[in-house]
């Protein structure tokens, strides 16, 4: 079991009291694709990035259980962290024009990451790594792309570049936290279906975060259901039809299809009792 | 609440004003407006060094308007057989090389430093803040020439300009303060300016002018009160400044000049007694620093309060 | 390449028009606002045949525009009259003393520079810590002190009573006039020549207006250091940073300091021209023989030209830093290409 989370809460301090963005969210990832899905503020984020421990300094992290391949993450200081993120698992984050450093170049963003868990490798090595990674992530021209700047890239590439800056170091997990919501449709699912080859190709993990639940379930293995910090439903992807939780059926009721034409639209109504 | 649920009126009953300024749901528009700016003062409030500087502020604004009550000591009144003795119970502060009551002067002279600037103030914010909305406004032309003349200005340091100004008019209070104002309202003029666009776009601006609005009553009315906010802000930031300045020039002998208390003449003319008699020039120096630190904490506090982002 | 050239010549290309306003400015001034400008310059003791000379030279009554086309043709061959006080042309006056403010403000800034920018780094990364409220309140003070006293009690602590710096004065009388004026700059000066004493002693004298000067401006580069990383490390590409498992140090450095980086640049540039107006007052407390000392002196003089002359030259340095400032950011910044 790659990532075991037990009774996990985070909350944060605010003018009004205590906020709690997360609550008691339990969940395990193994050598699988698990997507987490939510609306805007049901904690899905939070979850995922407090396994890498990158959480604002203002938040307060509680839980029974928070290990990494058995590593304990809460008590893990910072060396203990910085061996795991990058090295053992990757965050790929949703618009490359704010999550990629603006006054280095692409390349260089790429061999940074390359070295920095490779003692003793050298500039130039990075590099040429840096620009073959590129190529994995199926960039046309790499070279070109290495020496370009973020603002000098699409969405799709720039997001391709994050994707090769955080497989450089050859992870176990990816954690991909909204990866195509900032994108045009046509490019999301070219970024979806490359994140899955290179994920199936390296064997590794994945954490797919979305609020989009058709998206999820096409790609992933299995689907946790977030609303307001819990995990309301948890179910095999094939087994999504069939989900229990009235919030999920709501979401899977309002989805538009051109195969079932409805005259009104269904919203989602929803039950104070869910946020107990 | 259960209260509303019942249907009825609610039952009468005294609220506090606190209640009323804090409530969620204002009755008129007043309501609304005084609870915002009560909002505003609690925020201020939660920050110590606003208050700090908030306190300091009015400290120094009672004390020089209360001088006669706090001293009885004469500023003018020499003593030259008691010149240049240092703190004692009859002089708090000692006496200068004229044998004049130091603490007594401090506290005259800031009535000058303190009406300079809230003389310039008065001159520069009205002027800056109406000719930068015009320009932003109005664009085209009046808005280029306009920027240029700002350029022009603000191309000197603000010292050596008003000190040439200053040169060519006869040194004084008048001319100091004529000359920093003249120095001064170019950045309100442009602060004024940049706000003006963003809110020039602004839907209500279209809507207004649609019911027949002129111009200048647009401007007047509606996008002037706008910019109100981090024009004071800039305002008390650069009170501190101003205090500085006029000190400089008080300094230079451009400003205010002898026998007047002003805080930075009275350092000119105590000068060269620094290294025997320490307290003549310092002491009315860290009534400046006092003054323009007390304006510094009042104009960050209020920056944090009313434009939070600008941190 | 061709398109940066061309916002750099855009951005050229203004300076020539806000010159012509710093000239117009300083003839308003000298010329215009006056009552009589002839005793502006000469003074009220000239004799007649001295006022009228001077009278003519300016050619004071003819119209307006003329006057001015007359002051710029003299501006453009460097002519910007003589100084009543020096009885030497002002031009030359202004090289003999400008270099002296230029060595003060470039020392100064150096100091400023090396300790405020780390400073700066260091509050912000302990943001709401002690050490960050101490800096916060080493800053305010900095803005909020008038420079002449912190000159005055540096002179009295420094010198006087500690006795750790020489007084006022670029040099000792002792060194003055002893190594040829190669560059103007007395540190270079000594050095070229191989006096080490002199050296020493320039540098000691150096010290405390340098040090004031130095400590005015370090603490708005802390400032404007420690707001510029506070906004910077907000952004997302410092979680990816982190999530890359590189050391906080980079982190700091390497993400965060190099995006503000060009922009404190900038800072820099601007802080160096505030020096300029820093040093008017601050020459004038140490007796340091500076174009800033030459104002206040020619001010008490109400000698005109030395005036206008030493605003002009004060104005379009300020006006070219400025330039310098913006066209460092637009060739360094890789987002303006």
């Amino acid at each position: 079991m790659l990532v075991q989370i037990e009774n996990l809460s985070i909350s944060f301090q605010t003018a009004h009291g205590l906020s709690h963005a997360v609550r008691n969210v339990s969940l395990t990832l193994g050598a699988e694709k698990l997507g987490i899905v939510g609306e805007s503020g049901s904690g899905k984020s939070l979850t995922a990035r407090s396994i890498l421990k990158l959480l604002p300094d203002s938040a307060i992290l509680t839980a029974d259980t928070l290990t990494f391949d058995g590593i304990d993450i809460l008590r893990a200081d910072a060396s203990a962290m910085r061996a795991i993120r990058g090295r053992r698992a990757g965050l790929v984050m949703q618009d490359p024009k704010f999550s990629l450093n603006p006054v280095m170049s692409a390349g260089q963003q790429i061999a940074e990451a390359w070295r920095a868990h490779r003692k003793n490798a050298g500039r130039r090595e990075a590099m040429s790594a840096a620009i073959d990674l590129l190529a994995q992530v199926q960039i046309r021209d790499p070279v070109r792309v290495a020496a370009a700047y973020p603002h000098e890239l699409s969405g799709g590439m720039g997001q391709r570049v994050m994707i090769a800056m955080m497989l450089a170091p050859d992870p176990e997990l990816l954690i991909a936290d909204e990866p195509t919501s900032a994108l045009d449709a046509t490019v999301q699912a070219e970024i979806l279906r490359l994140m899955e080859d290179l994920v199936a190709r390296r064997g590794m993990a994945l954490m797919l975060i979305s609020h989009d639940l058709p998206l999820v379930s096409h790609f992933c293995d299995r689907v946790a259901v977030m609303y307001a910090g819990r995990i309301v439903e948890e179910v095999a992807a094939s087994a999504l039809r069939g989900a229990t939780h009235p919030y999920t059926r709501g979401l899977l009721d309002c989805i538009p299809m051109l195969q079932h034409p409805q005259p009104r639209l269904q919203t989602l109504a929803r039950d104070p009792s869910w946020l107990a | 609440m259960s209260d509303a649920a019942a249907g009825g009126p609610p039952p009468a009953r005294t609220i506090s004003w606190r209640d009323w300024l804090l409530t969620e749901t204002p009755h008129s528009r007043a309501q609304a407006a005084w609870g915002r700016r009560f909002r505003l003062w609690l925020d201020f409030r939660s920050n110590p060094l606003a208050m700090a500087g908030l306190i300091l502020a009015l400290l120094l604004v009672a004390a020089t308007l209360a001088a006669p009550l706090l001293t009885t000591q004469n500023p003018d009144a020499q003593d030259l057989a008691n010149r240049l003795s240092p703190p004692s119970w009859q002089h708090w502060f000692g006496t200068d090389e004229l044998g004049r009551d130091v603490y007594a002067r401090v506290l005259y002279g800031g009535r000058i430093t303190l009406g300079m600037v809230i003389a310039i103030v008065l001159l520069v914010a009205p002027v800056g803040l109406v000719i930068g909305c015009a320009a932003g406004y109005l664009g085209g032309l009046f808005d280029r020439v306009l920027m240029r003349v700002t350029d022009i200005f603000l191309a000197f340091p603000r010292l050596i300009l008003a000190l040439a100004f200053v040169a060519a008019i006869k040194p004084g209070i008048t001319s100091a303060i004529l000359a920093i104002a003249l120095t001064a309202w170019p950045p309100y003029a442009r602060l004024a300016r940049a706000e003006t666009l963003t809110f020039r776009k602004a839907d209500f601006v279209a809507a207004t002018k649609m019911t027949g609005a002129s111009g200048g009553r647009i401007v007047l009315r509606h996008i002037v009160p706008l910019c109100l906010s981090s024009l004071v802000v800039r305002v008390t930031l650069d009170m501190s400044s101003i205090i500085l300045t006029a000190a400089a020039l008080g300094f230079l002998g451009m400003g205010a000049q002898p026998p007047s208390p002003e805080w930075g003449a009275m350092i000119a003319t105590a000068r060269r007694f620094i290294l025997d008699h320490w307290w003549v020039p310092t002491v009315p120096g860290i009534a400046i620093f006092v003054a323009s630190l007390a304006f510094n904490l009042l104009g960050d506090g209020l920056r944090d309060v009313l434009d939070p982002k600008q941190r | 390449m061709r398109g940066r050239l061309r916002t750099l010549a855009a951005t050229g290309a203004s300076v020539p028009i806000t010159l012509v306003g710093l000239v117009l400015i300083t003839f308003l001034i000298g010329r215009v606002m006056p009552i009589d400008p002839v005793i502006a310059i000469v003074g009220d003791h000239a004799p007649p045949d001295v006022m009228q000379a001077v009278r003519d030279q300016l050619g004071l009554d003819k119209p307006l525009t003329t006057q001015f086309w007359i002051y710029v043709t003299h501006l453009a061959q460097g002519d910007m009259g003589r100084s009543v006080m020096t009885s030497h042309p002002v031009t030359e006056d202004i090289v003999q003393y400008f270099p002296a403010t230029i060595e003060l403000a470039t020392v100064a800034i150096v100091i400023a520079t090396v300790i405020g920018v780390p400073l700066g780094v260091l509050a912000a990364v302990k943001q709401r810590t002690r050490i960050d409220h101490a800096i916060r309140v080493f800053c305010l003070a900095g803005h909020s002190i008038p420079i002449f006293l912190l000159a005055l009690l540096s002179l009295l602590i420094f010198y006087a009573t500690l006795g750790w710096a020489p007084g006022t004065g670029r040099q000792d009388v002792a060194f003055e006039g002893m190594d040829p004026t190669v560059t103007g700059f007395m540190l270079i000066d000594t050095l070229l020549a191989g006096d080490w004493d002199s050296f020493h002693d320039a540098l000691a004298h150096l010290a405390q207006p340098a040090g004031v000067l130095a400590y005015f401006s370090m603490a708005y580069i802390a400032r404007m250091t420690r707001g510029f990383m506070l906004d910077a490390m907000q952004g997302e590409y410092v979680v990816t940073a982190r999530a890359k498992g590189l050391s906080a140090a980079r982190v700091i450095w390497r993400h965060v300091f190099g995006n503000i980086a060009v922009r404190l640049i900038t800072v820099l540039a601007l802080t160096y021209a505030g020096l300029l107006e820093g040093a008017v007052v601050t020459e004038t407390v140490f007796s340091w023989p500076g174009l800033g000392q030459y104002l206040t002196v020619s001010l008490l003089n109400a000698d005109m030209n030395a005036v206008l002359g030493a605003t002009l030259v004060i104005g379009v340095s300020y006006l070219l830093l400025n330039l310098v400032a913006d066209m460092l950011y637009r060739a360094l910044d890789p987002r303006s290409r």
